[in-house]
């Protein structure tokens, strides 16, 4: 019989590990994913996703109750992911990283820049750009679909914090691809 | 151009989110109508989402997944949190670039709260960790407690099995398992050790090496890949282990150096390579070689496809080579890892027939409780058979 988030989650609180594993085996693949877009970097995503479950059995007597646990493991994961990229090195080197891994994916493939996919390529360079803290809120907002009530208590953070990110996040993305536009035109 | 800004566009937001009120609602889909900047708003923030829509979808490598559940299986296993672990380097680090400039107080008080004057766990607690170098994670039935007095942590096994992971030791750490005939030391390891009826029945290690000392024995180093079991004597029941190292020293290790050997040069190339030795010895009839081999790839490649099989044919290895024990744990490590396993009757097997030949027919019957309901099922009456005499005797 399949069991409810909050039946895995107490069953990871008294320690089961069978829990622990039926629980990353479910939502594996969605941190994976929120990581990967707020952090970039895909070495440090492995340590992340791991780091994320690997704190369960700990944070687990604290969790709410509600039926899908989802939103609150991105908050748990993006958390995470903004501490683990705290460093300014590391900030860098994966700025660094998804910039060139992006213009690599745009520059070398003529076919795709020339294809209706290519304000998304602009578009996901403008993401990258972002800073850690609205990227995240972007990702969790507009491509994870949490409202800005859940991603707050999340990433335990003000409400309001959370709109003001995303309001910058989208003047920046906004004037990126405006920019991009511009640049492209003869 | 753009649009001058709206003081109520940040209600588009609002009532995606459901969070207007009816009344509210209303007033802003007529505004909206009405109002340039927010329609053009509510566009560009719909155009963006549209954008976010079409990026490249972001999924792990399967093996990627696999490989980082092991990883939190064994780590969750041990109660080693690699994190911690870092950040206690880390501030390890702090502490001693402070005590180079002389912050001698702000030295004193990191060690204090790093090694307290005495702490003792009870076999009550599953795992452990806190203030102590070692985690403990304990079999069913363990009796078991730890200790820490200054720089020497002791963790005393009177009965069943415990693993443990045991961080690098400093200077003039020392950490000692005492079983009651005899101790084990080690410097930063990780192992599993087994006592029944009052006599330790086997000593399996996975990383770094313990030095092995029994009551009637001369004490003898077992590294990584390695085991030691005691040998069944029916002539000495009082608890004189008869040693008999599982490995013989050379044929252990050379496999499991080879294996490694062979990863440091490329992962994915060797990985099939490492494999496909162990199957041979396997398929040669050397089981004890096979066993090592086995086990040095999962713990080289804990992300391979073929990872669930080496981990299963190492326990199968060791039973071939007649040492139940250790196939027996062998299987329990299995069935820890993996355990959607598709052999996990046959591990449970192999865990029964072990846990039933040191006595413990209370494990044995729970590990094959989800097998023993179905009907006559020859292969659970072997296993058990060991406490079916012993019951008939009593």
């Amino acid at each position: 019989m399949t069991r409810t988030d909050p039946e895995l989650i107490r069953g990871i609180a008294e320690g089961d590990l069978v829990c622990l594993g039926d629980l990353y085996d479910r939502y594996a693949d969605d941190v994976w994913r929120a990581v990967r877009r707020t952090l970039g970097d895909s070495a440090d995503v492995e340590d992340v996703v791991h780091t994320t479950f690997m704190n369960l059995p700990r944070i687990a007597p604290s969790y709410d109750g509600r039926a899908e646990c989802a939103g609150w493991l991105y908050g748990i994961a993006v958390r995470h992911a903004l501490r683990h990229g705290r460093g300014a090195s590391r900030f860098r080197r994966m700025l660094q990283t998804l910039a060139q891994v992006v213009t690599a994916r745009a520059g070398s493939d003529p076919e795709r820049r020339a294809s209706h996919h290519e304000d998304a390529a602009i578009f996901e360079r403008a993401l990258a750009g972002l800073s850690e803290k609205k990227r995240a809120i972007f990702v969790l907002l507009e491509l994870e679909g949490l409202s800005s009530e859940e991603a707050a208590k999340a990433l335990e953070i003000p409400a309001a914090t959370v709109r003001t990110r995303l309001l910058h996040a989208r003047r920046e993305l906004h004037a990126a691809l405006e920019r991009a536009t511009r640049e492209d035109k003869p | 151009m753009r649009p001058r800004d709206c003081e109520r566009t940040w209600e588009g937001d609002a009532l995606r989110e459901g969070r207007l009120g009816s009344k509210e609602a209303d007033s802003f889909e007529r505004h909206r109508r009405t109002c340039s900047a927010c329609a053009a708003s509510l566009v560009r923030d719909e155009r963006l989402r549209a954008l976010g829509r079409q990026l490249p979808e972001v999924q792990p490598a399967p093996l990627a997944v696999r490989r980082v559940r092991a990883r939190l299986l064994r780590d969750a296993t041990v109660g080693v949190e690699a994190a911690r672990f870092r950040s206690w380097r880390w501030l390890a680090a702090t502490a001693a670039v402070l005590g180079v400039l002389g912050v001698g107080a702000g030295v004193r008080w990191s060690l204090g709260r790093s090694m307290p004057a005495a702490a003792v766990v009870a076999s009550a607690a599953p795992s452990t960790q806190g203030p102590f170098s070692g985690a403990v994670a304990a079999g069913r039935g363990a009796v078991w407690s730890q200790t820490r007095e200054e720089y020497l942590e002791h963790v005393e096994l009177r009965e069943g099995m415990i693993r443990v992971h045991v961080r690098p030791q400093g200077p003039g750490e020392r950490f000692l398992i005492v079983m009651p005939d005899g101790e084990l030391e080690v410097r930063g390891t990780t192992f599993e050790v087994a006592v029944a009826h009052g006599a330790t029945s086997s000593v399996i290690v996975d990383e770094g090496t313990v030095e092995l000392r029994v009551r009637g024995s001369s004490p003898q180093r077992l590294g990584a890949g390695s085991a030691w079991t005691r040998a069944p004597s029916r002539e000495a029941p009082e608890h004189q282990p008869a040693e008999t190292p599982a490995l013989p020293r050379e044929a252990a290790r050379a496999p499991v150096e080879a294996a490694r050997a062979s990863t440091s040069v490329g992962a994915h190339l060797d990985d099939s390579a490492a494999y496909v030795d162990a199957m041979q010895l396997f398929r040669d009839g050397r089981y004890d070689g096979a066993a090592a081999t086995f086990r040095a790839f999962a713990a080289a490649h804990p992300g391979a496809a073929v990872g669930e099989d080496a981990s299963f044919l190492e326990a199968v290895a060791l039973a071939r080579a007649g040492r139940t024990d250790a196939a027996g744990f062998a299987a329990e490590r299995h069935l820890e890892s993996f355990p959607r396993s598709f052999r996990r009757k046959e591990a449970s097997l192999l865990v029964a027939r072990a846990a039933s030949r040191r006595g413990d027919c209370e494990r044995a019957r729970a590990v094959l409780a989800p097998w023993s309901a179905s009907g006559n099922d020859s292969e659970i009456h072997e296993s058990l058979r060991a406490c079916a005499a012993g019951s008939s005797g009593e």
